[in-house]
């Protein structure tokens, strides 16, 4: 048996061993801890980098743009030209389909922009970015009429689409989303869109060959604001003297490449599916001046009108606001 | 007089080691003795007894205050005997020469805590009754605890200790009896 003082002292000898015993415990998990804390902050860092999309490298823009979207139930495909520079872009080509089944303004929608390549000159580049670095250059453009007195259908003559003859550097755009502005670059003018105008319903004759009709709300809407603001209007495609409407899209493709290289801004054939039909409409979308001389060709008569403007139906709508 | 209270609080808060050794001086050998009545083996119960002192010094318990000190004890010696005896489910065997050794280790603890014969004699003769029979005669006429502390410290109702100590003395008679005491005279 134990005395007690021999018992105490084995008492307070274990309680020391525990302690001791707690403290090197509690220093191991203080090394552990302080070891561990920074890979498992890194990691939670990295996991989220890696989740935002920071590690993903930026899309390159290929040489010629060609990027399908094909989902929903319309397509859209654009040629995108530069015309008050003459250059050409007519190989840049972006399709694009959206979920909408019923027409929406096609005004509304921003082509997909990118590089464009052309034979010539290969050009690539967001179009207002395009525009505002080349507004300077004074390379000739066919599409440079005088705009024409207030006439409620103006008829011009059909000529053969003009030769493109210019030799602009090469540009390119930035890669992926990067910003379009590069260091140095003044910044963009930004022009209004006029893409419907308030009108009534009414009838228009079928232009016959070689005739180019302007809608009255189109023609109202280029006296009002003249130069100051871009058009895009839709084109309907006559064949037989007023008898047949094109409404294929191979012909429809090939009058908006022509079309392309006669200078517009962009040229493009919108595809809307439903369940029930599919309509293919060609757009143009131009400067005044571009859509004032507006050229077609000989075996084809052309009706320009703003689509949701009335003319064929009650509703009427005016950038956004409806009447 | 605190019972050790003061002592174990001067420990615990200001890490006076000289008041767990009071503590041990002053309750070692009745703790031992009162384990011995659970663990029925005075070794185990000088272990669980120095177990209990170590608790004490590494957990620093708090004492509620709802008893005295020493009920608190030795609730918690007790405790630590259940929780060896779980531990250790098998039975203990103990060689003839060990049981020799163990009984006189014993009485030499008999003889420091208890002091007079007749005591002596009644607690030797204790360890042929039960566990509960041994625990509840020692707490309440060794320790000159109450029924409500014995009840307290073996975690059973104040009726039920009551009860268990009227079969304790009756089963403490036959035995003393059997080995020729007289009773009435103790």
């Amino acid at each position: 048996m134990k005395n007690y003082e021999k018992m105490s002292e084995d008492v307070l000898r274990r309680i020391n061993e525990y302690e001791a015993e707690k403290k090197l415990k509690r220093e191991r998990i203080t090394k552990v801890a302080a070891a561990v804390t920074p890979v498992c902050a890194a990691a939670a860092v990295g996991t989220g980098l890696w989740y935002s999309g920071a590690f993903k490298p930026a899309e390159v823009a290929p040489s010629v743009s060609i990027i399908t979207e094909s989902s929903g139930s319309s397509a859209h495909t654009s040629i995108k030209t530069e015309a008050r520079t003459g250059i050409s872009a007519a190989a840049e080509v972006t399709e694009k389909a959206t979920e909408k089944p019923s027409p929406q303004p096609a005004a509304d929608r921003v082509p997909v922009s990118g590089s464009a390549e052309n034979e010539e000159a290969p050009t690539t580049a967001k179009e207002h970015e395009v525009r505002a670095e080349n507004e300077t250059e004074t390379i000739p453009s066919a599409a440079t009429a005088p705009p024409e007195s207030p006439a409620k259908t103006t008829a011009a003559a059909a000529t053969a689409a003009p030769e493109v003859t210019s030799t602009a550097a090469a540009q390119t755009a930035p890669a992926g989303n990067a910003p379009a502005l590069r260091e140095g670059d003044e910044q963009p003018e930004f022009r209004t869109l006029i893409t419907s105008y308030p009108g009534g319903d009414y009838d228009i004759a079928a232009p016959k060959d070689g005739v180019v009709c302007f809608a009255y709300p189109v023609r109202s809407a280029m006296n009002e604001y003249g130069s100051s603001a871009d058009y895009r209007v839709a084109v309907q495609i006559w064949s037989g003297n007023g008898t047949n409407l094109v409404t294929d899209y191979a012909s429809l493709y090939a009058e908006a490449q022509r079309l392309g290289k006669q200078g517009f801004i962009a040229t493009s054939v919108e595809t809307y599916t439903t369940p029930e039909f599919t309509e293919h409409t060609l757009y143009v979308h131009g400067t005044y001046d571009q859509i004032n001389a507006f050229q077609g060709r000989s075996d084809y008569g052309y009706l320009l009108l703003f689509p949701y403007s009335g003319q064929s139906s009650g509703s009427v709508g005016f950038n956004g606001i409806d009447y | 007089m605190d019972n050790g209270a003061s002592s174990y609080r001067r420990f615990r808060d200001d890490g006076d080691e000289s008041g767990l050794v009071e503590l041990i001086r002053d309750y070692k050998d009745g703790l031992i003795l009162y384990l011995t009545s659970i663990v029925g083996n005075i070794q185990t119960a000088e272990e669980l007894a120095e177990d209990t002192f170590v608790l004490l010094g590494t957990k620093k318990p708090k004492d509620k205050g709802k008893g005295s000190f020493k009920t608190w004890l030795y609730t918690i010696g007790r405790n630590v005997a259940i929780d060896h005896l779980r531990k250790c489910r098998r039975q203990a065997f103990v060689s003839l020469d060990d049981s020799a050794e163990l009984i006189s280790e014993e009485e030499e603890v008999e003889r420091i805590y208890l002091r007079k014969e007749q005591q002596i004699t009644v607690h030797r003769a204790m360890r042929k009754l039960s566990p509960d029979h041994r625990q509840v005669l020692w707490l309440v006429y060794f320790e000159e605890l109450t029924c409500r502390e014995a009840a307290i410290i073996m975690h059973k109702s104040l009726r039920s200790v009551e009860s268990l100590l009227y079969r304790a003395k009756k089963s403490l008679r036959a035995q003393l009896e059997t080995e020729g005491y007289d009773y009435e005279k103790l």
